[in-house]
């Protein structure tokens, strides 16, 4: 741990308290059109200064757009793509971190490479490849590039949490004639909760806010995620801003719910008490 | 027929050998503790015979049946780390029940076991903790149970008291003997803490630079150590390492002459000739006592500090001829000579052992 000045300090806090304004600005903009009443119209600073409050634009939304069903849509692809992403990454992660394998070095960069490409150029590969499995206009067409690309990450944060975990653990259950894989799912992934944590939030914030997949992915309307949904509406929608904004705070919600709901596992310390006093 | 017994045993990780050509062998029901300063191997010894490290060259034999492949979960042994390795997300009952169930041992037989296991260790009170919410103790104890609970054949340790704060490692290494009498189970055990080896053990294998020194009991290498370094390790205060020289040789003596000039005849049945030779003899602290007419002073030892320890004291110093040395002497002896700058001494020469400039044992 670095001493740092208190003059330091409070210069660090007011810089960081400042980033976290300009950070928040577009979000205030979203949440104030979206709780000005339909009729006013939108005026200085983006509708920051409100003059009124009310919630007629989510009552829109919900009457004009069938929103629980893209909601719906929109947590199967993504739960499922973090369940998957879950239970595979930590086991290949933790086969990096405990087993013998040749190459496995390779193996790894390989892996490391594949969060180099940007995602966009993915995007017409990952059309042909849905168009020639049949997944096009299908939850599965999302689901698993979601969990492909979802990996590498999830790999990387949990085999680096697996090689810090206490070794003498596994050896003792080893010893005692506990099989690798109970081991595994008894020892390893239990303790392993907080780096779990960060890939559930983060698998679940980029499968829940991704577009452009989706958007050549999915064509039938009631089979799209929430994502598209300012998209598919905006004709309706783009005489009315707050119904616009509505949506799109709509849209935040799950993400942060998930996100507050998880924080709490992502404390660390689990593995105290493992090992010394 | 041996519990246990390795024949020329070797470890190497890469090109480096840090297990030289041990041979052992460990009776049924034994004690043996494997004792050397740290980073001689003892650890690697043991996790070898764990089947955690792969030895490399020779064989090991559990109850006869060459066990050196075998998988650790086949050796029948339990192992009791230094961490204790307890599993931080279970409660104590779940520790102990942990391997029993996943073995496929019925829930009752299970459950027998852990309460068995609980009282003898005194552990009733603590089932539904969490090892995060126990004293150092008690994790050593939970993690002795969770060995208890699996009968094993051997029971391995690797240091598992380093942890404690020394009054509790005396109460744990008592405990521990007290276990190993009432369940008679073979163990080998690991420490570089001589005092506990000494305490705790039938017979000690002593361990440098991943050979093995001498294997005795904890008298034989007090008594008779078979070279410089075991008598060094074994015994506390050390033993004093005094560089003398070979006056004349007899028959079957060898006269010396010590620091300051004096002189000390030793009757050996070595025959080689040492005349001139630069020896090494070691007499242990408590071996020494004050001479008590300057006929009988054989060295002399310039005092330059005390310790007390109540039963006794220690006088620290430097021997004419330069070599350090420390004297034991009862608190009475003190009183005589606490306004003594310089010391004469004397020792029995039975209680004293010549070693040459290898390090081994002159007899
Ligand atoms: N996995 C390993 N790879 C390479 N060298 C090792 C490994 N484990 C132990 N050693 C070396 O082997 C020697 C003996 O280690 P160890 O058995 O842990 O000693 P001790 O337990 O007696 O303190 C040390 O020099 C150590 O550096
Ligand atoms: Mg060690």
């Amino acid at each position: 741990m670095i001493e740092a000045t208190p003059a330091a300090r409070r210069l660090a806090k007011w810089f960081l308290f400042a980033l976290a304004l300009v950070w928040l600005v577009p979000l205030a903009i979203m949440l104030s059109v979206a709780f000005t009443p339909p009729h006013i119209r939108i005026s200085r600073f983006g509708g920051l200064m409100m003059k009124d409050v009310s919630i007629d634009n989510f009552a829109i939304v919900f009457n004009d757009a069938p929103i629980l069903v893209h909601l719906l849509n929109s947590l199967v692809i993504t739960c499922t793509s973090v369940l998957f992403v879950v239970l595979f990454g930590a086991m290949a992660a933790y086969a990096f971190a405990r087993l013998r394998i040749p190459g496995k070095n390779v193996w790894f960069f390989l892996l490391i490479t594949t969060l180099m490409l940007p995602v966009p150029t993915l995007i017409v590969p990952l059309f042909m490849i849905n168009k020639t499995l049949g997944l096009l206009d299908s939850y599965l067409g999302l689901i698993l590039p979601y969990t492909a690309l979802g990996l590498p990450f999830a790999i990387i944060i949990l085999r680096s949490f697996f090689e810090a975990l206490p070794i003498e653990l596994e050896e003792t259950a080893r010893i005692d004639g506990v099989s690798p894989a109970r081991i595994f799912w008894f020892i390893a992934l239990p303790l392993s909760w907080p780096a779990l944590t960060v890939v559930v939030i983060f698998q679940f914030m980029v499968s829940f806010n991704e577009f452009v997949l989706a958007l050549v992915t999915i064509d039938t309307d009631v089979r799209k995620p929430l994502s598209l949904v300012p998209l598919i509406y905006s004709g309706q929608f783009f005489t009315q801003p707050g119904a616009m904004f509505a949506t799109l705070t709509l849209i935040t919600v799950p993400v942060i719910v998930v996100y507050l709901a998880m924080q709490k596992f992502m404390v660390g310390g689990l593995t105290s008490g493992a090992v010394k006093g | 027929m041996a519990e246990l017994s390795l024949r020329h045993a070797c470890k190497k990780f890469g090109s480096v050998q840090v297990i030289h050509d041990v041979d052992l062998e460990v009776g049924e029901g034994e004690f043996v503790v494997f004792v050397g300063p740290s980073g001689c191997g003892k650890s690697t010894l043991l996790r070898m015979i764990a089947g955690l490290e792969g030895i490399s060259s020779g064989q090991l034999f559990i109850e006869g049946k060459e066990m050196t492949r075998t998988d650790p979960a086949k050796r029948h042994i339990a192992m009791v780390f230094q961490s204790y390795a307890l599993y931080p997300h279970m409660s104590v009952r779940a520790n102990l029940s942990f391997a029993p169930r996943m073995t496929g041992v019925s829930r009752s037989e299970t459950e027998a076991k852990v309460t068995r296991v609980a009282q003898m260790l005194q552990l009733d009170n603590l089932m539904n903790r969490k090892p995060a919410q126990l004293s150092g103790g008690q994790r050593q104890r939970v993690a002795i149970g969770r060995a208890l609970v699996r009968s094993p054949k051997v029971f391995l340790f690797d240091e598992p008291l380093s942890n404690l704060d020394a009054e509790l490692r005396v109460q744990m290494r008592f405990e521990l003997a007290q276990l190993h009498r009432e369940i008679g189970k073979t163990t080998i055990y690991v420490t570089h803490d001589q005092v506990e080896a000494m305490t705790l053990a039938d017979r000690i294998v002593v361990l440098r630079d991943g050979r093995v020194e001498q294997v005795g009991t904890p008298l034989e290498l007090y008594d008779n150590p078979d070279n410089q370094f075991v008598g060094g390790f074994i015994g506390s205060p050390r033993m004093n390492e005094i560089e003398v020289i070979v006056d004349t040789r007899d028959d079957d003596s060898l006269c010396l002459i010590l620091p300051g000039g004096g002189k000390a005849i030793f009757r050996l049945s070595d025959k080689s000739n040492r005349t001139g030779d630069r020896i090494t003899l070691g007499v242990r602290p408590e071996n020494f006592y004050p001479a008590s007419t300057p006929e009988d002073a054989r060295v002399s030892l310039n005092i330059e500090y005390w310790e007390h320890l109540g039963g006794m004291s220690l006088a620290y110093g430097v021997l004419e001829g330069g070599n350090r040395a420390v004297v034991q002497l009862r608190p009475d002896q003190y009183k005589n000579l606490r306004q003594t700058k310089s010391l004469s001494l004397n020792f029995a020469i039975e209680n004293a052992f010549l070693f040459d400039s290898e390090g081994v044992r002159i007899r």
